[in-house]
């Protein structure tokens, strides 16, 4: 039955649009994203501080801030839309379908609390007959799966080192067994040993018990060694999506190849790098037509005035780029 | 005899205790944050100390910066030795060295202007008293490619972009022209697509002052890219130290090849199974006895966990603190 259902679409957003109110005016953080996501497959979304990787991730999971609003579009998950769902038939799919694993584990957990208590909070806000005994005895089986020791559930979140505590997050994100995790940047702040662990941990996870992620970050090493999907987001929008092997082996749009460029590797000889011209831009302030265009070496007039479509490239590609249709 | 030279370098911090401890136990307890390290960076040389947090490598900065006073062991620069005692020593030593630290924003008074907050330096320091220092200012923003300079001269910290304020701490730092810069994680917070500006920024600048820069970061791919030499260090030592090569292609101790295997490659067909240490880095409140990294070491033996190993140079000329290439041999290893 789980198997049959590899492959097929968890997850369609289709144009979807927020803004933030603030005092500079609106600013379109993600501006007519459109993406899917099949069940079983890692789908990296990348780009840079600013670019709405993480407030899309925020739209996914119905927990966008005070400030923030949809404009347009629509989330479809499974056969269920998200975006006019009422709050309490959305608690029940947050959480116990999409969970989400946030960058900083030190602020997500309480730290008065026992990690113990943590799941017998979570579990129970979803499951409000089951026991405590119930809840920390399926705890301890997925802590174990994580490399925690079950003495450990009556210890507090500061008596865990950083990356222990990620692997805390993860074990809840698990708890209620969800078809989708959205990770937002789940190893910034962790060594990058501690963060390829976690990583491996992630990977084995994923098969094992054949879930769907969206990983959001702006490593493009990450992504390239987890992700078997690649979505590049510039100022809001998708500059570029397609199979991971595409994005990494033959960029289309000038921001993705200007970007593998100028980014420094341990692997093989020491090369030079290309050097990205000029700084993102401010959401509040984005120059008209192609957002990329002032950094842009290929730039032409059309670039400067009009917006470029996301277009196919390949069965899977899509790139946002007028060079693609420039005769 | 190097330009820069630490020797027998060390840093423990006090533990905090509470009242009752302090009456009841005299036993004061220290963060070994830097445990005896010796290195030597050459004029004009652009050297790596790479390393996870707590491992020290930013307390050596700021000890070769005499912004900490080592607990053991000496810093000279030069020739002289850091943190001279008499006051007119110190502030013409801190004309010659110049420290860049991770986070711009932070670095930048909010409230005070580009032009101001790269003056400053010269009023403090040079010893020349003037009302205006704009030519000077004007020529080192232009330098580090905040050009035109009247543009950004009266911006504030907040109008800028996060490449162009950390372009203005380097101005700042480069304005009276010092002999010796250290760069702590200079591109950890800036945008991914405008880091290598960063580092070409500061290699440019490296070659066209002649300065001499100790590169502290906890990417090894900036250190590749940037540095001639490199020190890895582990919980407060060094463990290997060579030339980027050396370091890059063949990386003799374990805590080094780990480190290189865990940096992800951006490149989906290299997909490979890592072999990766297990567990975190130990409390520098407690290291462990013997080899520092033997409780995550893959090859560890019975002589890692009682004696520790001495950074030895090898037959390669790089330095290796580990006991798998003494042990081989069979024999004492040669000094």
């Amino acid at each position: 039955m789980m198997e049959a259902q590899i492959g097929e679409p968890l997850l369609q957003v289709k144009g979807l649009s927020v803004e933030y109110y603030t005092s500079e005016g609106a600013a379109k953080a993600v501006n007519d994203v459109s993406l899917d996501l099949r069940k079983g497959e890692t789908l990296g979304i990348v780009g840079e501080s600013g670019s709405g990787k993480t407030t899309l991730g925020l739209a996914l999971m119905g927990i966008l801030p005070p400030q923030a609003r949809m404009t347009g579009g629509s989330i479809t998950f499974g056969s269920t839309e998200l975006t006019t769902l009422r709050e309490d038939k959305l608690r029940a799919i947050r959480g116990r379908r999409i969970a989400m694993i946030f960058q900083d584990p030190m602020t997500s957990l309480n730290p008065v609390k026992k990690i113990g208590d943590h799941f017998v909070e979570y579990i129970r806000a979803h499951e409000p007959k089951a026991s405590r005994e119930e809840v920390l005895n399926k705890t301890m089986d997925i802590l174990k799966g994580l490399g925690i020791s079950e003495e450990r559930l009556n210890d507090y979140p500061h008596q865990f080192s950083g990356g222990m505590r990620q692997r805390v997050m993860i074990g809840l994100a698990l708890a209620l067994n969800p078809d989708l995790i959205i990770a937002d940047e789940p190893t910034t702040a962790l060594d990058v040993i501690v963060e390829a662990q976690i990583l491996e941990l992630l990977k084995a996870l994923k098969r094992k018990y054949s879930l769907s992620l969206i990983l959001i970050t702006h490593n493009m090493g990450i992504v390239a060694e987890t992700a078997d999907r690649v979505a590049v987001m510039y100022a809001g929008r998708i500059a570029e999506i397609g199979p991971a092997l595409e994005v990494f082996g033959r960029p289309r749009h000038p921001y993705t190849q200007a970007l593998l460029q100028s980014i420094p590797t341990v692997e093989g000889e020491r090369r030079t790098l290309k050097v990205i011209p000029g700084f993102p831009p401010l959401l509040t302030q984005q120059p008209p037509g192609c957002s990329f265009h002032p950094r842009c070496p290929y730039a032409f007039d059309r670039c400067r005035s009009e917006d470029p479509p996301l277009l196919p490239t390949s069965a899977e590609g899509k790139a946002a780029c007028h060079l693609l249709t420039r005769k | 005899m190097a330009f820069l030279e630490a020797k027998g370098l060390k840093k423990h911090f006090p533990v905090q205790q509470s009242i009752i401890a302090q009456m009841v136990s005299r036993k004061r307890e220290f963060v070994r944050a830097v445990d005896g390290i010796t290195f030597g960076v050459e004029k004009g040389d652009i050297y790596g100390l790479v390393g996870e947090s707590g491992s020290g490598k930013t307390t050596t900065g700021r000890m070769t910066a005499a912004l900490e006073k080592p607990t053991e062991g000496t810093v000279t620069l030069g020739g002289t030795p850091v943190n001279p005692r008499k006051r007119s020593d110190r502030k013409r030593f801190r004309r010659r060295v110049q420290y860049i630290f991770q986070d711009p924003l932070s670095s930048l008074n909010p409230k005070m202007d580009v032009g101001n907050a790269v003056a400053e330096p010269l009023r403090y320091l040079s010893g020349v008293r003037k009302r205006n220092y704009s030519a000077e200012v004007d020529e080192i923003l232009e330098r580090v490619g905040l050009s035109p300079a009247a543009t950004f001269r009266e911006r504030y910290p907040h109008e800028l972009s996060g490449g162009q304020r950390q372009r203005v701490v380097i101005a700042r730092a480069l304005i009276l022209k010092p002999e010796y810069v250290i760069a702590d994680e200079p591109v950890a917070m800036v945008d991914v697509s405008v880091r290598a500006q960063i580092m070409e920024l500061l290699m440019k600048m490296q070659s066209e002052l002649g300065l001499t820069i100790l590169l502290i970061t906890h990417d090894l791919a900036v250190a590749k890219y940037m540095c001639n030499r490199i020190s890895v260090m582990y919980l407060g030592k060094i463990v290997e130290s060579g030339t980027n090569e050396q370091i890059f292609s063949n990386p003799m101790h374990p805590y080094t090849q780990a480190l290189k295997a865990a940096v992800p490659i951006p490149d989906p067909r290299s997909k490979s199974d890592k072999k990766l240490p297990a567990g975190e880095i130990p409390s520098s409140l407690n290291p462990p006895p013997g080899c520092r990294f033997h409780t995550r070491c893959p090859f560890v033996f019975d002589r890692c966990r009682t004696e520790e190993p001495q950074l030895l140079p090898t037959d390669k000329g790089n330095f290796v603190a580990c006991h798998l290439y003494t042990e081989e041999k069979g024999a004492a290893p040669k000094r």
